[in-house]
């Protein structure tokens, strides 16, 4: 099996971890996780350095989930990545339970931040690529943020700061579903063209289909091997509710509806249609 | 013709803008700034970080002793208080000023959220206390006290005098956990040097004893 085989086998995993969690509280963003599964499997089974049973090894690489709400495409890749044991899903969402529905650094070992407060990661990220490179850490920042994220100023705030401080160490990358709470993301605050943005603001700047792993797994590649004193950004578009076209074809907003049946159908499909 | 040019008086003003001392107050200078240069000699992981106010914060002494542990954060206060969550989270312990209006209204939910819902030891030095400005209502910081002890887990210190200050620094430093702080900054008046007193972070000291009234006073 190839690398890339091996990565989407992955993906797969972690969309099925996803509907399952959904399907334990009938509810869940469970559309994002499918979309997203490719760029964190991407993450977690490739690019990324970390130790699954000491999530708080120093010389591990950050990965800050700034939209709290994904969390369950988080802990589904966490799962995959070995950091969260599969047991600890059916108590997703639940009182007591380490897997609450946005997520929470004071909960889940993995998760390096509470999310939730849109806007809060990059800044974040900032301070931790300037604290890991005074003390000579050689991790990278990885910040993982929605495309609503991009209507915050503190963003760009970060994105600025990024930049002057030169943090080579820091990637960003965002999820380009063009859904936000009130609905598509280019009418609710356009924000293209948003590779250029990037780039007036000092950034190394890929756009990539998010979906498709040859192209993900070369922007990480390139993001962590770019040699430049610069903070770079993977733009990935990508499909909600993607490998579940039922899912994907229903009508968008920030929550997909899923019928109790179909949650087993969802499995079903993704099942049927499993990576070789 | 009448040469005499009749010589207008000069307006009073409150205004404060380098010092809150009277003429003739006894005062020492930059009492916050000096303080931390020397707890930070020898202790590596303090760092120092500014949305743009590090002169008007004494956190330029700071940056003078220590260039590579000085980080300018640029006019963003939000940013500031998240990259100070980020570097807590690294185990440095970030002095993040500004001042109090600013710190406090402008970033509160990164100070709730990033800075205090996880414990993080930041130590926030917000200068330009109540009403302590030249500037006006838009510099008076008059809530940032009400509202920083509305958040759990944050320690909140105001400290009174240049005395107080400069023993407040080490307490808060070594302090595990948030900490927002109210700072004079300049020449900062020296009163308590005339009581018997000592700061010790958490605690109330009886200054001056009698049978009559008691009263409670809050800093500044």
């Amino acid at each position: 099996m190839n690398k890339l085989q091996e990565i989407a086998q992955s993906a797969h995993r972690i969309r099925r971890y996803a509907v399952r969690m959904g399907e334990v509280q009938g509810q869940g963003y469970v559309g994002q996780a499918l979309g997203y599964a490719d760029v964190l499997a991407t993450a977690y089974t490739h690019a990324m350095t970390f130790r699954p049973n000491e999530p708080e090894w120093a010389g591990r690489d950050r990965f800050l989930l700034s939209h709290g709400h994904y969390a369950i495409a988080h802990y589904a890749a966490m799962i995959e990545a070995g950091i969260i044991p599969e047991s600890e899903l059916e108590t997703y969402g639940s009182d007591d339970s380490r897997l609450p529905m946005s997520g929470m650094a004071t909960y889940t070992p993995g998760m390096e931040m509470s999310g939730g407060s849109l806007g809060q990661g990059l800044p974040i990220a900032v301070g931790m690529a300037l604290g890991l490179r005074h003390q000579g850490n050689p991790a990278f920042v990885y910040n993982s943020m929605s495309d609503g994220e991009l209507d915050e100023g503190s963003t760009w705030e970060a994105a600025m700061s990024a930049a002057h401080h030169g943090l080579g160490n820091l990637i960003c990358m965002v999820d380009i579903n063009n859904q936000q709470a009130d609905g598509p993301s280019t009418k609710v605050l356009g924000f293209e063209p948003l590779a250029d943005k990037w780039a007036s603001f000092g950034w190394h700047v890929q756009r990539v289909d998010g979906n498709y792993l040859p192209a993900v797994v070369r922007a990480f590649d390139t993001a962590r091997q770019l040699p430049d004193a610069k903070p770079r950004v993977i733009l990935c578009d990508t499909l909600m509710g993607k490998g579940v076209p039922f899912l994907e074809a229903r009508e968008k907003n920030h929550f997909i509806r899923v019928d109790p049946p179909e949650w087993q159908q969802a499995l079903d499909i993704l099942d049927a249609t499993r990576p070789e | 013709m009448n040469a005499t040019v009749e010589k207008k008086p000069r307006l009073t003003t409150s205004a404060m803008i380098a010092s809150i001392a009277s003429e003739g107050q006894r005062v020492k200078a930059a009492p916050f700034g000096k303080a931390l240069v020397e707890y930070a000699a020898s202790h590596p992981e303090v760092v120092g970080m500014t949305a743009d106010l590090a002169k008007y914060t004494d956190l330029h002494l700071f940056g003078q002793a220590y260039p590579d542990r000085f980080f300018q954060m640029g006019m963003a206060e939000q940013l500031l208080m998240g990259a100070a969550g980020g570097m807590a989270k690294t185990g440095l312990v970030p002095f993040a000023t500004t001042y109090a209006v600013f710190g406090t209204r402008r970033a509160y939910d990164f100070i709730h959220q990033v800075i205090a819902e996880e414990n993080l030891n930041v130590k926030i030095c917000c200068a330009l206390p109540g009403l302590t400005t030249g500037y006006g209502p838009s510099h008076q910081a008059t809530e940032d006290l009400a509202m920083m002890r509305a958040i759990p887990g944050l320690t909140v210190v105001d400290p009174c005098d240049a005395l107080d200050i400069e023993q407040a620094v080490p307490q808060i430093a070594a302090h595990n956990g948030p900490v927002y702080m109210r700072l004079l900054r300049g020449n900062v008046p020296l009163v308590l040097d005339e009581y018997n007193y000592t700061f010790e972070l958490g605690k109330a000291k009886l200054l001056r004893d009698g049978a009559d009234v008691l009263g409670f006073p809050v800093a500044s």
